[in-house]
């Protein structure tokens, strides 16, 4: 799968969503999108997200499916809370 | 899929990226207790968190004593430390888990007194008026010296690990960190020298 990329690589700035089309009838829409926070984190930050709401949110579950220990994956969900706060509270210029 | 972060972990210098909570604290104890053991049996004893002497006529009580303390000592300051400074929740089973296990390196310093060259160079220098007929064998100077880094290494392997329980635990960068680190280590020792000696 192709990797959505979130950065410019010229000036890493945010980019933003210019073109939405639609595969099924080729409509295309144009506009000024902001990507969602989520769309916005590296794609290990979404997988251990989307890994930690299938495990209901149990760290200890995390801990044994990444074997990490418990503290590991404890800062590893701070380090993404504090990721997710820097995005909500002023994208990267 | 979610990838787990392998590069950090190393099961001797690096073990608390994959564990933590009882399984360190069960390894812990168990290598603390063997340490005792070989203490005993050879003739020394940890008198301190981060002292380890010769002392040929303690019994095991006594060495189980003081190594119960120096953990004790080491998790009651460090659990006051980061109930202080941890802004985010720890577990306290992690906290005693870690701590114990730190201290395994511990468990090689009681095999350097095999082959008895430290008790013999003692012997030697706190003899008076000792003959030069009894001057200690170069062979026992080269192992006190190689057995004397290897004790200072692994009281460095015993504070690296410990470090790093203190880090991952804390979860903070900075100097702070480290000035603090600093400051509970030697508190932990102060503490563990004064339960000891006055439980004498």
């Amino acid at each position: 799968m192709k990797k959505l990329p979130v950065v410019c690589p010229s000036c890493e700035s945010l980019l933003r969503v210019k073109t939405l089309c639609c595969a099924q009838c080729d409509t295309t829409v144009n506009g000024f999108f902001v990507l969602p926070v989520l769309a916005q984190l590296k794609p290990d930050e979404q997988s251990f997200i989307l890994a930690f709401i299938k495990a209901s949110g149990s760290l200890k579950e995390m801990s044994a499916l990444l074997d990490l220990s418990y503290p590991t994956v404890r800062n590893m969900l701070d380090d993404l809370i504090v990721r997710l706060n820097q995005l909500e509270n002023g994208p990267i210029q | 899929m979610v990838q787990s972060n392998n590069r950090a972990y190393s099961p001797l210098l690096y073990p608390f990226g994959r564990m933590a909570g009882w399984k360190a604290m069960m390894l812990g104890l168990v290598s603390q207790l063997l340490a005792v053991v070989l203490a005993w049996r050879l003739g020394a004893r940890y008198d301190g968190v981060l002292d380890f002497h010769l002392s040929a006529d303690a019994g095991f009580g006594r060495i189980l004593t003081d190594q119960l303390i120096n953990v004790g000592a080491l998790w009651l300051v460090f659990g006051i430390f980061l109930v202080i400074q941890a802004k985010n929740r720890f577990r306290w089973i992690d906290l005693f888990g870690m701590i114990a296990f730190s201290r395994w390196p511990l468990l090689l310093m009681p095999l350097t007194l095999m082959g008895g060259f430290f008790k013999r160079l003692t012997d030697y220098f706190v003899q008076t008026g000792k003959p030069a007929s009894e001057l200690p064998a170069t062979a026992d100077i080269f192992w006190l010296l190689l057995f004397s880094i290897v004790i200072i290494l692994c009281t460095i392997w015993a504070l690296s690990l410990l470090y790093q329980a203190y880090r991952i635990l804390l979860h903070k960068e900075g100097v702070w960190p480290v000035v603090l680190f600093v400051a509970a280590v030697l508190s932990a020792e102060v503490l563990s020298k004064f339960l000891i000696y006055s439980t004498l």
